[in-house]
């Protein structure tokens, strides 16, 4: 007997179920999916899960590269036809997440290599200039301090240098580090929130903190 | 007490020194490198791995670069809509991975072609338009190579009869001068139990185009009608859902590409 079929209100389904995440970590729910995989256990539905849980972030990859939708449809196909080619090659040396990455890079590659993108090193020669065998003519030349002012600019930099390092050592490690990578290194906070493994908020505690306490004791060591 | 003007100069001097600094010469591996961005070394081997990025350049792009990969994991795609490529994403994938030798549980049921061979057909497709005449009464057997469990299976649609010339597999054609009923029949027996199911049937952009009735299993199969009407040429998604406490859950899903086929003009009803 057939059954009737009527339209639908036109409502939009939301988004497909997502992969059961074990504990929380999509690095430990990876893992365990390539060990079900390389062991034949449902070896159809763990590679569907693994696919379902990176396949958005490869495809914003190449999405941020310029690709076009069929191209980044394409080239995500790729890297995941070679994971699962090479998937028994997985020893657990590294993330899966970074031997992801690192197939995402080599596709990349290629595909920039295919299109003729390679960018060759080369030292620019101006066509108004004339050539000449040696390199060093392409850099810029050294220039020798002039005036006995700069000499004492000099001087005086690296008096500040080695006061502002000093205050450092002083200030408590992370806090330290915090400082060196915002303040030596220029990161932005979000920055030195994934190189030290903190929250955002931490590293914006430890700088306000640590711009307290180097004022602090600068101004302690200052004798003026 | 040194004012805020003095200790900015200071930290002045310090970003001009820094900037020419040479990276250490050792570096940490990769995978230790993946390792503490998981969290997943020890504290004295955090501990060295932070001071090594502190001073490391080389390191801390590759550790922000990865980082920047694995946080980026949403898709753009409106809210509430359907993940469709990702289902068709995930065929395509299996049969190439079937074709390349590497053969997962089920075997491949989708046709393959290189990227050239796509674009040339895309570009023949809109050229390519066919008419469906007289189609009705087409059954579909699905078949699949079912496992116990409540997730969605794959399967391999094939076209068991039609009333229109020529094999046309896994897709229905449409009459539209006739404006008749098209047949969905699908297995029954093989679906996980329920209380009730429904059939919903989605566009390429994920939204709900129509629903049947919810329906207790009482035969051996499922048949559904369905106006022609509804469809115009293009991909829809017929999804099955078991329903009873809780949410709906999907049982199985079947894409089907609607086209029309100006040579058969006169299929009959059967």
């Amino acid at each position: 007997m057939s059954h009737a079929f009527g339209p639908s209100s036109g409502r939009q389904e939301g988004s497909a179920e997502p992969p059961v995440v074990l504990n929380g970590e999509p690095e430990d729910l990876s893992l365990r999916l390539i060990q079900s995989i390389q062991q034949g256990i449902d070896r159809e539905e763990s590679s569907r899960q693994l696919f379902d849980l990176h396949r958005a972030r490869v495809r914003n990859f190449f999405k941020k590269k310029g690709f076009d939708p069929e191209e980044i449809r394409d080239l995500t196909q790729d890297v995941f036809v070679r994971v699962f080619q090479s998937i028994d090659t997985f020893r657990g040396e590294s993330t899966f997440g970074w031997w992801l990455k690192t197939v995402r890079d080599s596709v990349w590659k290629n595909e920039l290599r295919k299109r003729g993108a390679d960018k060759r090193d080369g030292v620019e020669q101006s066509l108004d200039e004339p050539s000449t065998q040696d390199d060093d003519s392409s850099r810029p030349k050294l220039e020798l301090a002039a005036s006995g002012t700069d000499v004492l600019e000099d001087v005086i930099h690296r008096e500040q240098l080695e006061k502002i390092r000093a205050a450092l050592r002083d200030l408590p490690p992370q806090m330290r580090q915090c400082c060196l990578l915002r303040y030596e290194k220029g990161l932005k906070y979000q920055e030195i929130a994934t190189v030290m493994n903190l929250s955002i908020e931490t590293v914006k505690a430890h700088l306000f903190q640590a711009k307290k306490r180097l004022t602090h004791l600068l101004g302690d060591k200052d004798p003026t | 007490m040194t004012d805020d003007r003095d200790l900015d100069q200071l930290l002045g001097r310090l970003a001009e020194a820094g900037r020419d600094r040479p990276d250490p010469a050792e570096h940490p591996s990769d995978g230790t490198l993946s390792f503490y961005h998981a969290r997943k070394l020890s504290p004295e081997e955090e501990d060295r791995v932070r001071d090594h990025l502190v001073e490391c350049k080389r390191c801390r792009d590759l550790l922000l670069e990865y980082a920047e990969f694995m946080e980026d994991e949403e898709e753009e795609t409106p809210a509430g809509v359907a993940d469709f490529g990702a289902a068709a994403d995930w065929q395509r994938l299996r049969g190439r991975i079937g074709e390349d030798g590497k053969e997962l549980d089920v075997p491949s049921s989708i046709p393959t072609r290189s990227r050239e061979e796509r674009r040339s057909w895309k570009a023949a497709y809109p050229l390519a338009a066919v008419l469906a005449a007289g189609i009705i009464g087409l059954t579909v057997y699905i078949w699949s190579d079912r496992k116990s469990g409540t997730t969605a299976q794959e399967y391999e649609p094939v076209l068991l009869s039609a009333t229109v010339r020529g094999d046309r597999r896994g897709q229905l054609s449409l009459a539209p001068e006739e404006k008749r009923d098209i047949q969905f029949s699908a297995e029954a027996t093989g679906l996980a139990v329920y209380p009730k199911y429904r059939l919903r049937v989605f566009d390429a952009n994920g939204r709900e185009i129509s629903s049947s009735d919810s329906l207790e299993r009482t035969e051996s199969e499922f048949r559904f009608a369905l106006p022609s009407d509804l469809f115009v040429p293009g991909l829809y998604d017929f999804r099955i859902f078991g329903e009873g406490k809780g949410d709906p859950h999907l049982l199985e899903q079947y894409p089907f590409r609607f086209k029309r086929d100006p040579a058969n003009r006169s299929g009959t009803n059967n």
